[in-house]
C-alpha cells in the first residue's frame, strides 16, 4: 500500500479522513490533498477559520468491484456524516473511486 | 378550492386597522410579493392552516400596496408572517421557513381553535414533511435531465457547479437547472431526501446520476450521453 502525503502538515480532519478511508477499503493507493487554501477568499467561506474545508481523495480500491458509481461515493460520504454536517467542517469532498483494473485502463 | 371565511386579502387598510382594534384573539398576517416566489409556498400553508384553525383569521398583504402597515410592523423580507394580538407581535417568521409559521400559528392559535399546540404542531409538521418531499420530486422531475446547482446556468457560483454545467453544454445536452442559493429549504431538504450531501447533483428521470464526480467520470468513458433521452439532446 502506498500513499502520497502532501506538503502541508497533516491537520486533524485530514487524518480522520485517511484513517477511516483506509480501515473501509484497505485501498491500494490513496491520495488525500487538502484544497481548502483555494478557496479561502470564497464568499461562503467567509468567517471560516478552519483550514480543513475542501479535500480531493482518490481511492483505490478492490472493495469498489462490481459497484456502481453512485453507491461507491455514498458510501464514501457516509463516513464522513458527521463531519461533512457540523459548522466549519468539510464543505466539499472531490471524489475519485476506481478498482484497480479499472485504474489500468485509464 | 373554496377560500374560507376567515382568509382575508387585505383591500385596504382601514380593514386591518378596525379587525386588529376589535378582535382581542391572536390574527395572523401573511405579507406577499408576486415577485417573490417563496410567497406562493407560503401562502398554500396559509391557506391550509386556515382551514384548521378556523376561529383565527388569516391576513394576506401584498406589502408593497401598503407601505404603511408594513412599514408598521418592520417588515424587511417577503414572504413574512407575523402572529399579532392587539398591537403586540406574538411572533414573526421570515422568509420560506414552512416549518417555523406552522409551530408559530399552532403555538398561539391554537388555544382559541381548542386544538392543544402540542399535537397539531406534531401532526403539522409531518404533514408539511410530506409537502415538501412532494415539492422536491416535482422539482427533481421538472425536466429529463434536471440539475441543482449554486448560481444559474449562464452565471454559476460555484467552480463544481460551473464544471457540471460545463460537461452537459460541451455533449449538447438540454437540461433544467435550480438555483439553491435562492431556496433554502429545497437545499437542505433536498440533500436528506436523496442522501447526497453536496451539490451540484444530476438527475436524469428523476434519478440521481450524482455529483460533478462522477458526471465527469461518465463523461470520460462516454457512459453518460448513453444514459441521455433522445429528446434531451440537441440536434
Amino acid at each position: 500500500m502506498s500513499t502520497l502525503t502532501t506538503a502541508k502538515p497533516e491537520g486533524p480532519i485530514e487524518k480522520i479522513i485517511r484513517t477511516r478511508i483506509t480501515q473501509q477499503y484497505s485501498p491500494t493507493e490513496l491520495l488525500v490533498e487538502n484544497e481548502s487554501y483555494k478557496h479561502r477568499h470564497h464568499a461562503p467561506m467567509q468567517g471560516v477559520s478552519s483550514t480543513e474545508t475542501h479535500f480531493r481523495v482518490k481511492i483505490i480500491s478492490d472493495k469498489f468491484a462490481g459497484m456502481p458509481l453512485i453507491k461507491r461515493q455514498r458510501d464514501v460520504y457516509a463516513l464522513f456524516k458527521h463531519e461533512m454536517q457540523m459548522d466549519g467542517g468539510i464543505h466539499a469532498l472531490a471524489l475519485v473511486t476506481k478498482t484497480p483494473e479499472e485504474l489500468k485502463k485509464k | 378550492m373554496s377560500i374560507p371565511g376567515n382568509v382575508i386579502q387585505v383591500q385596504n387598510e382601514k380593514e386591518l386597522r378596525s379587525a386588529l382594534e376589535e378582535k382581542s384573539q391572536e390574527v395572523v398576517i401573511f405579507f406577499w410579493a408576486s415577485w417573490a416566489e417563496q410567497c406562493k409556498q407560503i401562502e398554500s400553508v396559509i391557506d391550509d392552516l386556515a382551514t384548521k384553525y378556523s376561529k383565527t383569521q388569516f391576513f394576506k398583504i401584498e406589502a408593497e400596496s401598503f407601505e404603511d402597515i408594513s412599514e408598521a410592523y418592520e417588515i424587511n423580507a417577503v414572504p413574512t408572517v407575523i402572529v399579532a394580538k392587539k398591537a403586540k407581535i406574538l411572533a414573526r417568521v421570515e422568509g420560506a421557513n414552512v416549518a417555523e409559521v406552522v409551530q408559530q400559528v399552532a403555538t398561539n392559535c391554537g388555544a382559541a381553535n381548542g386544538v392543544g399546540s402540542q399535537q397539531s404542531a406534531a401532526e403539522s409538521s409531518s404533514e408539511f414533511k410530506q409537502d415538501l418531499n412532494t415539492r422536491l420530486k416535482g422539482l427533481i422531475e421538472r425536466a429529463p435531465v434536471m440539475v441543482f446547482i449554486k448560481g444559474t446556468a449562464a452565471q454559476p457560483r460555484c467552480g463544481f457547479s460551473k464544471k457540471i454545467i460545463g460537461m452537459l453544454n460541451e455533449q449538447n445536452i438540454k437540461y433544467g437547472y435550480f438555483d439553491i442559493l435562492t431556496d433554502e429549504q429545497v437545499r437542505q431538504g433536498l440533500k436528506e431526501y436523496s442522501d447526497w450531501p453536496t451539490y451540484p447533483q444530476l438527475y436524469i428521470n428523476g434519478e440521481l446520476v450524482g455529483g460533478v464526480d462522477i458526471v465527469s467520470e461518465m463523461t470520460e468513458s462516454g457512459e453518460l450521453i448513453e444514459m441521455i433521452p433522445e429528446e434531451s439532446i440537441a440536434k
